[in-house]
């Protein structure tokens, strides 16, 4: 096509300099005829006639004794001048070369020169017979009229008629041409105006609209007033970009589109308004009932197993949906209200569709309130309400005692804000890294404040944010034990399964860097994802630690006992340390001891605490029998 | 340079000459001695008349100016000799803002002044030297500098070319 469209082009541009190369050739070419034969020769040979006229006229005149001698050489010498200046000369060269006129007019002038001593002569007075030489003049009067019969009728001046009409019409033809070809690329300029409006328009993968068109709609009166908006998220598209490659992840985009034009009601307009997000109007009218169900069954029917080569991937779609009541709403409005519906399901790890109300919008608000709030907490290097406190992590079949630090912020005015909560903040408003920056800078702050005898004995566990775990986490790791006052092996770096498994490939690599420095690394809420056994073996962690929910109510429910066994079993056969959370009571504790466990964590043991109090609680626990007891056993 | 010079020669030779020509003013309304060749019609500030004429003498009289030039009708350059359009205009105190000039034959053109003025166009008696008969598009042909001055090279300056001129007619 393209090629087709150069070749069109060429022919054109070629057309082009033809034609106008040959429109200058035919009008130079009719010019000279023209200018020729009809402006300076028609007056030339005008002069000649005349002059010659006069001059027989007079010689007959003279004859007749009714003009002097004076008058007849006067005569004379005008038709001589005459004669010399056709004769020579520039501007009467091309019709001195047509029709014998130079020779005729030369036998003339030598006819003139002859008579000369005759008509000068003193014996020469008006009324003498000359008959003679009127009739040696006389002779040249057809020969001169043929001239000029010749060049401007005759065979000659018909064809040079003929031919400049001819060219004229060459011209016409030509111009007419040119008018063509003008034509051809103003209509190639459009094409490729309209080509490129298209493209800037719509998404080259999809073929559908892309964001600037949907933004362009904003304007459009009969799509901006629709009554309900949707946000359409791909909920493991990212997943897939990554683990498998770029192209299936275009695959499944191309795919969702036909989906979504497939299912798309009349009247409304769906685009592509960034990477895995798509956005889909109702036009006015619509039934509420109807939106609800046209966009559950696209929730079905975008929820599918994605596979590619050996990999199998569950794709599933958040839809945020806001309703227009009484069109109240522009259009920017109710892709935001849609954007943050969505944004909540995607808080919450759901899928399916969520309706934007009120309270998503106060939620919103509160987060976007905290969101400014926690900027400047974290800016602040005093008491700025963020903190860390310490949860220990006890030993069961050795002695080694570390924490866990745990994030904590006292609202000024809203009081305690769940850890969790903070986490997803910064995550979601990609404060993640800076987060994670703060939290190893304020650890290491407290580090100091701790006895010299309890921070080396001490081991240190930090979460990690999703945010962080890039290719620059071992160097910075790395230079910030070169600041802190503790050992590469007092260090344990907590991370999620879905951190690794949405980066699983540079995973592995980032991993053997912390674990060449001595640094171990824990898998947090084992259990709760979906980490699959040939993944566990690839994995370079140290430490696996089982969430709380399989260990809550433990000691009288035998079905859990055999879970957690298992999964002891299964760590240790790939020489993993088992870390259990969420120890409450003596029988959890003693539990977790009998399955094998190799540490603990939970209230039982010690709630998270401030620096101080870890001090206290330390004194403490080393007091306890029931570490006594353990410690005699061993 | 030699060009600047050939142009400068004329000017000062004029300047020079300019004195006798004054004192021929007065006769310039009479009948010449010899045979008249060049009668000059309109408002002439030297001639209350409003004519002024000339033979061959008279015209000798005042500044002479040579322009070699080619011409349409002719095959070389030539070198032609006569006072200039413009002198002969401030001599006789014309005032009027157009020529016409007619030949003998009685063919006439209305000639572009300000271009007149402007270069050194002049009513040439001499041809080479030689005083100019009718046969040689004498005895007076009004000469434009062509090969001096290539943007003259037009037709309408061409048609100025008056030969065998016999009357100027200067009006408003």
């Amino acid at each position: 096509m393209r090629r087709l469209r150069y070749l069109f082009l060429l022919l054109i541009t070629l057309g082009f300099a033809v034609a106008i190369a040959t429109s200058l050739v035919y009008n130079q070419r009719n010019a000279q005829m023209t200018s020729a034969r009809i402006q300076l020769s028609a007056w030339s040979l005008a002069q000649l006639e005349f002059e010659y006229l006069r001059f027989v006229n007079t010689l007959q005149l003279f004859q007749a004794g009714g003009a002097s001698r004076e008058k007849l050489q006067f005569d004379y010498d005008l038709l001589w001048s005459r004669l010399e200046t056709f004769l020579s000369g520039q501007e009467n060269s091309a019709i001195r070369q047509r029709f014998n006129a130079g020779e005729t007019v030369a036998q003339l002038f030598a006819q003139l020169r002859s008579d000369e001593a005759l008509l000068f002569s003193p014996d020469l007075q008006p009324g003498t017979p000359i008959e003679q030489v009127i009739e040696r003049y006389n002779r040249y009067l057809m020969p001169i009229r043929q001239v000029i019969i010749n060049n401007f009728t005759g065979p000659e001046a018909a064809r040079i008629v003929d031919e400049i009409h001819h060219n004229q019409r060459l011209s016409h033809l030509l111009l007419l041409g040119l008018l063509f070809c003008g034509g051809g690329l103003i209509l190639m300029f459009y094409l490729e105006a309209r080509q490129n409006r298209l493209m800037g328009r719509n998404d080259a993968l999809t073929n559908l609209p892309n964001r600037n068109s949907f933004q362009a709609l904003q304007n459009d009166s009969k799509v901006a007033n629709c009554c309900a908006l949707a946000v359409i998220e791909l909920s493991n598209f990212r997943a897939v970009n990554e683990c498998i490659s770029h192209e299936a992840g275009d695959r499944l985009l191309q795919r969702i589109g036909e989906t979504l034009n497939r299912l798309k009601p009349q009247g409304s307009f769906i685009a592509r308004v960034a990477g895995d997000e798509f956005v889909m109007t109702f036009p006015q009218g619509f039934p509420e009932e109807l939106v609800n169900s046209v966009l559950n069954s696209l929730a079905y029917a975008l929820s599918f197993d994605f596979q590619s080569d050996k990999h199998l991937f569950q794709v599933g779609t958040r839809i945020g949906l806001s309703f227009n009541p009484d069109n109240s709403f522009s259009l920017q409005k109710l892709y935001y209200f849609a954007t943050l519906a969505a944004r909540e399901l995607r808080a919450g790890k759901h899928k399916g569709l969520e309706v934007f109300n009120e309270e998503i919008s106060n939620r919103y608000l509160r987060s976007q309130n905290l969101l400014d709030d926690l900027k400047r907490a974290m800016a602040q290097t005093g008491s700025s309400g963020l903190s860390l406190y310490y949860q220990p992590i006890v030993g069961l079949v050795d002695t080694s005692i570390g924490v866990e630090a745990l994030l904590r912020w006292r609202h000024p005015t809203l009081g305690f804000i769940p850890p969790l909560e903070v986490v997803e903040l910064a995550e979601n408003n990609q404060l993640g890294q800076k987060l994670g920056e703060w939290i190893l800078q304020r650890l290491k702050q407290d580090l100091l404040r701790l006895p010299l005898g309890l921070r080396d004995i001490l081991y240190f566990s930090v979460n990690l944010s999703p945010a962080q775990f890039t290719a620059s986490l071992p160097e910075q790791i790395e230079q910030w034990l070169g600041e802190a006052p503790i050992r590469a092996n007092q260090l344990v770096l907590e991370m999620t399964e879905s951190i690794s498994v949405a980066n699983f490939n540079e995973g592995g690599t980032i991993l053997r860097k912390l674990n060449e420095q001595g640094i171990a690394v824990a898998l947090d809420d084992f259990g709760t994802g979906y980490s699959s056994l040939s993944y566990l073996r690839e994995l370079r962690v140290q430490r696996i630690k089982i969430d709380k929910s399989f260990i809550q109510g433990i000691s009288h429910d035998q079905q859990l006992q055999r879970v957690v066994r298992s999964i002891v079993e299964l760590c240790h056969t790939f020489r993993f340390k088992v870390t259990c959370e969420g120890i409450e009571d003596e029988n959890d504790a003693q539990q977790v001891i009998d399955l094998g466990c190799d540490h603990a964590q939970g209230y039982w043991y010690g709630k998270p605490m401030p620096v101080p109090a870890l001090i206290t609680w330390h004194g403490e626990f080393l007091a306890r029998p029931m570490l006594k007891k353990r410690l005699l056993v061993q | 340079m030699p060009s600047l010079l050939k142009r400068l020669i004329p000017l000062l030779l004029s300047i020079c000459l300019a004195s006798p020509a004054v004192n021929a003013a007065d006769d310039w309304q009479e009948l010449p001695a010899n045979p008249l060749i060049l009668t000059v019609t309109g408002e002439l500030g030297c001639c209350p008349q409003g004519q002024a004429l000339f033979d061959l003498q008279r015209l000798d009289a005042l500044p002479q100016v040579e322009v070699k030039t080619l011409t349409p009708w002719t095959e070389q350059e030539d070198s032609y000799r006569g006072v200039r359009l413009s002198v002969l205009l401030d001599e006789l105190k014309a005032q009027g803002q157009r020529i016409d000039a007619t030949a003998l034959n009685d063919y006439s053109m209305l000639l572009n002044l300000p271009a007149a003025r402007q270069y050194p166009v002049i009513l040439a008696t001499r041809k080479n030297g030689k005083v100019m008969g009718v046969r040689d598009k004498g005895p007076i042909w009004v000469i434009y500098p062509l090969s001096d001055f290539p943007e003259l090279r037009k037709e309408e300056h061409h048609q100025a070319m008056v030969w065998q001129l016999k009357s100027l007619n200067i009006g408003r």
